[in-house]
């Protein structure tokens, strides 16, 4: 199927009141959890999962998507005007972006973050359409032992995912490997089951991912009783005008073009997420300005080259997540979950059965880019507000969410007390240092390698008894992913350097929130 | 040994003791699945003794912060309410349970103002009753209302 034909299948799909319905609720939801400090895209697609269960495929990944790439941009809006990045995405923006608000530029830096992003995202969703299906075509070939080294690369991410100590990162995709054993095993044995048959289907994805990060995140907020606090610090006079002048659109253009490209880029390597092309995005133009100088007074390109940036790596990490399923990022990790549990599994199926499906998301996630452009410029200035909710009003909010989004994956109370094990775990692990995201990756991939080295055995077996290992080494394909894996492997130390090599030149920004 | 260096033992200890654990029962696991049961314990062992061992070579030197038990104090209160809460769930239903528990946790988290408290709960249970229980098609338990 060429593209133009999945293109002509989507439209069937797109033009429903449930996919318009989506995409605005994730444009608008995903900006509201971007500018909530502390909230983030992970946390946000994790909780509106259950919602998504009466939706039909479109419209509920769609949702998804949207509130990943509308998040990311809600994030500078709270860094531009209380120098508090949203989402870890956003910190390098804060660096150009508060000192135009306390030059009364709020608005201005605000319309800038606004046109970067959306042409950043634009240029990731045209590369999206553009990558994803050859790439697709490749897994056209894959069988068991392809299969079960994707899910081995997959899992030599999760030290990229641990943001700070890579052995407590390591010890965090060990836990979910664990638990991803509990239940029946491909040979329909009971594993760790300890004689429950509630477990014999195994630990449920959605409510483990919602204790996680939304329960875990409830009783981080708890630590606020008493202080009666927001979670905004003060409130930005918000004035100027929002577009960008001509001229300095002009002047600016190459630069946002160019920082989308690399935001792209990074987006598709494993591991590389928004905060780091924000980082290399900043660089980039603080390298080619005339005036370097200037960079943290508060200047128009401190503020489009990273949100540019940060914004393309959206459309970038849905490549290799819709193609291979290999999620780069605990946004993307969760998305596979919802892509799983919607019944589309990545690979050319995506492409070929469901192709009106994917072609309809790859386009909505373009319209979800114009129109977080125009919700942005419509309400943007008026995003902080939703940021002084104050937090004893949030917390019984993301409290009732969770339960009830627990309760509706199978609708029985098991599940609610498993998402509460799963909270319980989530702010232990939290509060020890130990990054929640790579459990949920594992607890992914881990059932996956699981079935894949099994199938792989019996293919093997009746290839005249010859071992999975000497059946997976005997295919081209195999050996050429190996080779990535031992990339994967190196990518959290390179992405380290790269991030603290930025991080040492242009300082520590603001309270750069938790990767969650 | 220094305190935070102390937590990163126990962790490892925790898991070297959960890993040994497992690995014992997995000694009737047929074929494959004892084989990647195995595997998966493992390296799940192999991440607990290194933590061990780092934690016991380094423990002079700076590591992860101290937690301080106070620190536990509020979450673990408001896990302890949200606790309640689902058990209230599964006795009296979803409505009646979240109309009396949602007030009382902003009042724990020390909330006085009681027009957006009533506000904030009924528009709550609004959306919530509008989402799943006539969109979405969920059957909530069973309430005393509903």
């Amino acid at each position: 199927m060429t593209i133009w034909e999945g293109i002509s299948q989507a439209f069937a799909h797109l033009f429903t009141l449930q996919a318009a319905l989506g995409l605005v609720i994730g444009v608008v939801g995903g900006m509201i959890i971007g500018a909530l400090p502390g909230l983030s895209a992970t946390m946000g697609i994790a909780l509106l999962i259950p919602i998504t269960y009466g939706m039909d495929q479109t419209a509920a990944i769609l949702m998804m998507a949207a509130i990943y790439t509308s998040a990311v941009y809600g994030g500078s809006i709270s860094a531009i005007l209380i120098h508090t990045p949203g989402t870890p995405s956003s910190a390098a923006t804060c660096l150009d972006g508060y000192p135009m608000t306390q030059k009364g530029e709020a608005l201005h830096a605000i319309g800038l973050s606004t046109t970067a992003s959306v042409i950043g995202g634009i240029i990731s969703a045209i590369a999206l359409l553009l990558i994803a299906p050859p790439l697709a075509r490749l897994s056209l070939n894959f069988q068991a032992p392809e299969y079960f080294l994707i899910a081995f690369f997959g899992l030599t991410l999760i030290g990229s995912l641990a943001s700070g100590n890579m052995l407590k990162g390591l010890l965090a995709g060990a836990i979910g490997l664990v638990v991803g054993l509990i239940g029946l095993s491909p040979e329909v044995y009971a594993r760790f089951t300890f004689g429950n048959f509630k477990l014999n289907g195994g630990i449920d994805l959605i409510p483990a991912m919602i204790g996680l990060f939304s329960i875990s995140q409830v009783m981080v907020l708890g630590e606020e009783r008493g202080k009666h606090s927001s979670t905004v610090k003060e409130e930005a006079v918000i004035q100027g005008r929002f577009l960008p002048p001509a001229k300095e659109f002009v002047g600016l253009l190459p630069l946002i073009l160019e920082c989308s490209v690399v935001g792209v880029f990074i987006g598709i390597l494993p591991g590389a997420g928004g905060d780091i092309a924000s980082w290399v995005g900043l660089n980039l133009a603080k390298n080619q300005s005339k005036h370097k100088e200037l960079f943290g007074t508060g200047i128009p390109e401190g503020v489009a080259a990273p949100e540019a940036a940060n914004n393309a790596v959206t459309g970038g990490a849905l490549i290799p997540l819709l193609t291979l399923g290999i999620p780069g990022s605990s946004t993307a990790a969760v998305m596979l979950g919802g892509l799983t549990i919607h019944g589309l599994n990545p690979g050319f199926e995506l492409f070929s059965k469901f192709a009106g499906i994917t072609y309809a998301v790859i386009i909505g996630f373009l319209v979800a880019n114009i129109l977080m452009g125009l919700v942005g410029w419509a309400a943007g200035r008026y995003l902080t507000k939703v940021s002084k909710v104050p937090i004893p009003i949030l917390l019984p909010c993301i409290a009732m969410l969770s339960i009830i989004g627990a309760y509706a994956t199978k609708q029985n109370m098991f599940t609610v007390y498993v998402c509460l094990i799963f909270g319980l775990l989530g702010f232990l692990m939290r509060k020890y240092g130990i990054p929640t995201a790579p459990v949920v990756l594992a607890l992914i991939l881990g059932p996956m390698a699981d079935e894949q080295i099994y199938q792989g055995t019996m293919q093997a077996a009746g290839m005249g008894g010859i071992t999975f290992f000497q059946y997976m080494m005997s295919r081209p394909i195999c050996l050429v992913l190996l080779g990535l894996i031992v990339l994967g492997l190196f990518s959290p130390l390179i992405s380290k350097l790269i991030s603290k090599s930025y991080k040492k030149k242009y300082g520590e920004v603001g309270e750069a929130a938790e990767d969650i | 040994m220094l305190k935070g260096r102390i937590q990163d033992l126990v962790i490892g200890v925790i898991a070297v003791a959960i890993g040994i654990f497992l690995f014992i029962q997995t000694k009737d696991f047929p074929g494959v699945t004892q084989l990647f049961s195995r595997i998966v314990l493992i390296i799940f062992l192999v991440i607990g003794a290194v933590l061990v061992l780092t934690s016991l070579i380094n423990g002079k030197k700076p590591g992860p912060e101290e937690v301080h038990i106070k620190d536990f104090k509020n979450p673990m209160l408001i896990f302890l309410i949200i606790l309640v809460y689902v058990i209230m769930i599964d006795k009296i239903g979803f409505f009646v349970a979240s109309a009396v528990i949602m007030p009382a946790l902003m009042l724990f988290m020390g909330y006085r103002k009681p027009i957006p408290m009533i506000a904030t709960t009924i528009g709550t249970l609004g959306f919530i009753y509008f989402l799943f229980v006539t969109q979405l098609h969920v059957r909530l338990p069973a309430d005393l209302l509903f």
